[in-house]
């Protein structure tokens, strides 16, 4: 069921820059052919960064390497729909979104389950269940390149 | 009875609207002063207006130190209470899943990566609501919900924690409450009286019935696109900080994107009040290229197999799914509204 799911959902996307597709999920993997920067892509599954590409050739690619292609999101799901499947799903897809906004008009609050959300206590030791976990130091991260064109554009 | 609340609320939205009208007409006729944003970051220019007059800087510095924490903390108050306001609407429309197990993981989960931000102090809580589509919810002060069909959607406990994750930046980062703050201001509602907060689990009600319409609309409308980017990246911080593999984030968005390609229908609210999974991949894999010693940090950890057990509990049995589907089916799948965090 899981693979039905994934063969029928490829997403599409493009290469970033010039890279080599390898023949598997790391760096150190054989390449099996040269990637130019703009070519198109279908995706696949995933394991950790690195993405399985199944057009135009099996291979895989880290996740820095691609670019997903992007659809709008504004106006509900219309828009939205990417890879093959996205064809003849219009009924359901309106479906949810009408009923979406009527219970967000008519839905009224519950404050016993408030209440119930608030005072449940977790049955789990916390120092035990998270014990062979590592905090680490992690630094404040350093803006992406949307995040500075955004500035430039304020200025 | 349902017309009749519609029609207030409506009333509400329209009244709440024409205060926003004349109140941007008055500010344009009047040369009326902007505003304020929030209280921390005006005390923060007045406090670099007090520095930069040197003579009474230590002072004033003092001073405004100890405003801002009185402050903030009645602050955190008003927020704590609006926040749980939020929280009920959102159970009103699917009550928390019935099982003890999952809802102490889900618990825990949360609370441990919530101990390592900045405001760990808030009184958090951590829920799954009963619920087949695919969302989760952020509320001011540190309520945070996600739908039975996210968190069976998931693959590991090291997405959950980005999950969790970006959903407590929400909260950090006060996403929602900055906007519920600003509508509140604009329509002229009066500040949550302290008698009321006092009272404990009645502010959550007082705060509900004073802000109903902006709590509707905000639900509705989410926050602005830069505000889900800007969660994404301090919410895989957190969990690479708690010590969960980041990079499960683009796990979690691929399955996104997978759904909306597919009917879309579980994640049409979502999609309503959050960028595509697309952009919110390719916006992390550019945070990635900007940090690249995330790398070292993206490796799945020791617990990330733990959900599956978990899961388990709440997979309906075939019974249990045919009636749901007749009974209370068309409910639940219209409740893709509330928005990741708008989840929001």
């Amino acid at each position: 069921m899981l693979s039905s799911t994934w063969a029928s959902a490829l997403l599409e996307a493009e290469a970033k820059r010039d890279c080599s597709l390898r023949a598997t999920a790391s760096a150190k993997a054989e390449s099996l052919e040269s990637i130019e920067s703009g070519t198109s892509l279908m995706i696949g599954e995933r394991k950790g960064l690195w993405l399985k590409v199944e057009e135009p050739s099996a291979g895989w690619l880290k996740v820095t390497e691609v670019k997903f292609k992007e659809k709008s999101s504004g106006g509900g799901l219309s828009g939205l729909a990417s890879g093959r499947q996205a064809a003849g799903n219009s009924v359901a897809s309106s479906g949810a979104r009408g009923l979406g906004t009527e219970l967000l008009e008519t839905s009224q609050p519950d404050f016993d389950e408030l209440e119930k959300l608030k005072a449940f206590e977790s049955t789990i030791d916390a120092e035990q269940f998270f014990a062979d976990l590592e905090t680490r130091e992690v630094p404040e991260l350093k803006a992406s390149k949307r995040q500075k064109d955004q500035k430039k554009k304020r200025r | 009875m349902f017309n009749l609340s519609r029609r207030l609320c409506l009333l509400s939205l329209i009244f709440s609207g024409l205060c926003l009208a004349l109140t941007i007409n008055a500010h344009a006729k009047f040369g009326l002063p902007k505003i304020p944003k929030g209280l921390p970051m005006d005390l923060g220019s007045s406090k670099q207006e007090s520095s930069s007059k040197k003579s009474d800087s230590d002072t004033a510095g003092k001073g405004l130190s100890l405003l801002s924490t009185a402050m903030s903390s009645q602050g955190d108050d008003e927020e704590i209470a609006a926040g749980d306001a939020v929280t009920a609407l959102y159970l009103g429309a699917a009550p928390l899943v019935q099982n003890e197990a999952v809802a102490s993981y889900v618990q825990s989960l949360g609370t441990y990566i919530a101990a390592q931000t900045e405001r760990s102090e808030l009184p958090w809580a951590f829920g799954v609501i009963d619920s087949p589509t695919v969302n989760a919810f952020a509320a001011p002060g540190g309520k945070v919900l996600l739908t039975s069909g996210l968190f069976n959607m998931l693959d590991s406990e090291d997405q959950l924690a980005t999950v969790l994750g970006h959903e407590i930046a929400h909260v950090v980062l006060q996403h929602h409450w900055k906007i519920i703050k600003k509508q509140k201001l604009i329509s002229g509602v009066a500040d949550i009286a302290v008698s009321e907060v006092d009272a404990g689990s009645g502010a959550s009600e007082a705060a509900f019935n004073a802000l109903e319409g902006i709590i509707r609309q905000s639900i509705l409308s989410g926050i602005d696109r830069g505000g889900e980017f800007e969660a994404d990246q301090h919410g895989i911080r957190y969990a690479a900080i708690a010590g969960y593999n980041c990079a499960s984030a683009f796990g979690v968005l691929q399955s996104l994107a997978v759904r909306a390609a597919g009917s879309g229908a579980d994640v049409s609210f979502l999609y309503k009040t959050h960028p595509t999974a697309e952009k919110r991949i390719n916006e992390l894999a550019e945070i990635l290229i900007s940090n690249p010693s995330l790398e070292d940090v993206a490796v799945d950890s020791v617990y990330a197999q733990r959900i599956l057990q978990y899961q388990a509990l709440l997979e309906p049995t075939e019974e249990a799914s045919a009636s749901d589907s007749t009974v209370s089916g068309s409910m639940l799948s219209s409740f893709s509204y509330c928005g990741l965090c708008n989840a929001h």
